[in-house]
């Protein structure tokens, strides 16, 4: 055997993320808390694996995250995957008794609802205190997905600020 | 439920229809929607002269029930109620059928729309910096009554670009017509938020912004001219506001060789940014823009009740 190497075991049933962006997969994984935190999933109770700047032919370096006990991920999650390298995203594979049975990258949508990004100009009602009462109740944050001469932006349909990919990273960061 | 938080809300050939209808009311044809029951609720959380003014006077003259507030002084809003459950109580408790809302927080009015939902026609009366769509209706109004078209016109926009709602809100209702070029000229530090310029290159709007050491070629170029004040209180530096208040005043001797036809237009109120030897000039439209508020007000509240609850 070699002892150089890292062994990671398969999973039986549940997803892997593939191709992270290197030192990004704690952005998932943090996703994947919040989901769980809102949705009754038991995150932690499976096994999870999350490798870091692990070697790979295509980037050089990526992160990737194996789940256990998930069977589809949440359109919220997809999204920060996307997000995270939205021309060649990450792809996710879903496993059932050890075997492949789906992979796929995940497309931005034209638009979302998410609570993983806040709007970041301070004067946007959907940062303003005394309305946040409100937020995910009656009312959910949302973002436009823009691209323009092969750039992708966010914007906020609350306040037209516009967020660029850099600043989209560091805010779900 | 039709609303008009932003002014990309509506086409251009629903802008035409507004247009149609504040024509009709210019000339003594206004509906009455008296047996329709219909409430209005006024929320000003931020002052407005003329824009509340207008909408309360248009929502009476249509037969339109109206209440609210012309400041968040005396309201429950002191005692630290949320702004979405005001327009609750104003849509759920009230029963009003339309909130006119204007707040110095940007996208209020996106929100009150998601909050309501059908229950209550949305009009964005102004959003912080963000937008002032009925400012750009009337605005449009005005250039088209008073040039006959806005197709091929050449339109400068002058002062606070990145503060301005009126101009947001000008800019992207433009985006409906065919214009033959936009001239922004503006302090650096005060040129367009990132968003309106992408919407300028994406539809492929022709405009540059020129300095104002440009003056004497750009005054003849353009058909209108429109002027704002700096907005003092968006800035949150007073030394940035000191730096470029009163740099952008337009003079009687600025407009030689403007064009014969040039208006000039400006949302008021103002402070000293427009001579006023200029009043007395046929380039001054600002009055005659004023006076449409009303009569466009009463073309959208038409459209709105016809489009809700026609």
């Amino acid at each position: 055997m070699d002892n150089r190497r890292l062994i990671v075991s398969k999973i039986k049933d549940g997803i892997v993320i593939d191709h992270l962006p290197p030192g990004r997969g704690m952005i998932v994984l943090a996703a994947l808390q919040k989901y769980s935190e809102n949705s009754g999933f038991d995150l932690y109770s499976k096994r999870i694996v999350l490798l870091i700047n692990t070697d790979s032919t295509q980037y050089i370096k990526k992160d990737i995250l194996k789940s256990e006990g998930l069977t589809e991920l949440p359109p919220d999650v997809e999204v920060v995957i996307a997000l995270l390298r939205p021309h060649d995203p990450p792809t996710v594979n879903i496993i059932k008794n050890y075997e492949v049975v789906k992979k796929y990258k995940p497309q931005l949508p034209k638009s979302f609802s998410t609570y993983f990004l806040k709007c970041p100009h301070p004067n946007c009602i959907t940062n303003d205190v005394r309305e946040q009462k409100h937020f995910g109740v009656h009312v959910h944050r949302e973002f436009e997905v823009i691209e323009y001469e092969k750039e992708i932006y966010l914007r906020c349909p609350f306040c037209n600020t516009i967020i660029t990919l850099d600043e989209i990273q560091k805010l779900i960061g | 439920m039709r609303h008009l938080v932003s002014i990309e809300d509506l086409s251009r050939e629903e802008i035409e229809e507004v247009f149609g209808l504040t024509d009709d009311a210019k000339n003594g044809h206004i509906r009455k929607y008296d047996e329709l029951g219909l409430k209005a609720g006024l929320l000003f959380f931020e002052p407005s002269t003329r824009t509340r003014q207008s909408f309360e006077n248009a929502f009476k003259e249509l037969g339109i029930e109206t209440m609210g507030f012309a400041s968040s002084a005396g309201t429950s809003i002191e005692k630290g109620e949320s702004k979405g459950d005001t327009v609750m109580l104003y849509v759920k408790s009230y029963g009003c059928n339309f909130i006119v809302v204007r707040s110095k927080e940007r996208g209020v009015a996106r929100y009150f729309m998601k909050l309501v939902g059908d229950e209550a026609c949305i009009i964005n009366a102004g959003d912080g910096a963000n937008e002032h769509p009925t400012q750009a209706l009337l605005d449009l109004y005005t250039i088209k009554e008073l040039h006959g078209k806005i197709d091929g016109l050449i339109v400068g926009f002058m002062g606070d670009l990145r503060n301005s709602r009126v101009y947001h809100s000008n800019l992207l209702a433009l985006l409906n017509y065919d214009i033959n070029e936009i001239i922004l000229i503006c302090p650096e530090t005060l040129r367009l938020p990132f968003y309106y310029e992408l919407r300028l290159k994406m539809a492929g709007v022709s405009y540059r912004y020129a300095s104002i050491t440009e003056w004497k070629e750009i005054i003849k170029e353009m058909d209108v001219l429109y002027v704002t004040r700096i907005q003092k209180e968006r800035f949150s530096d007073p030394l940035e506001y000191e730096r470029v208040k009163g740099s952008y005043r337009l003079t009687l001797e600025s407009l030689d060789g403007a064009k014969d036809n040039l208006i000039i237009l400006h949302p008021l109120p103002r402070i000293d940014e427009i001579d006023l030897r200029i009043d007395q000039t046929p380039y001054a439209a600002y009055w005659k823009q004023a006076e449409n508020g009303y009569w466009v007000r009463i073309g959208l509240i038409e459209w709105l009740v016809e489009e809700n609850y026609g």
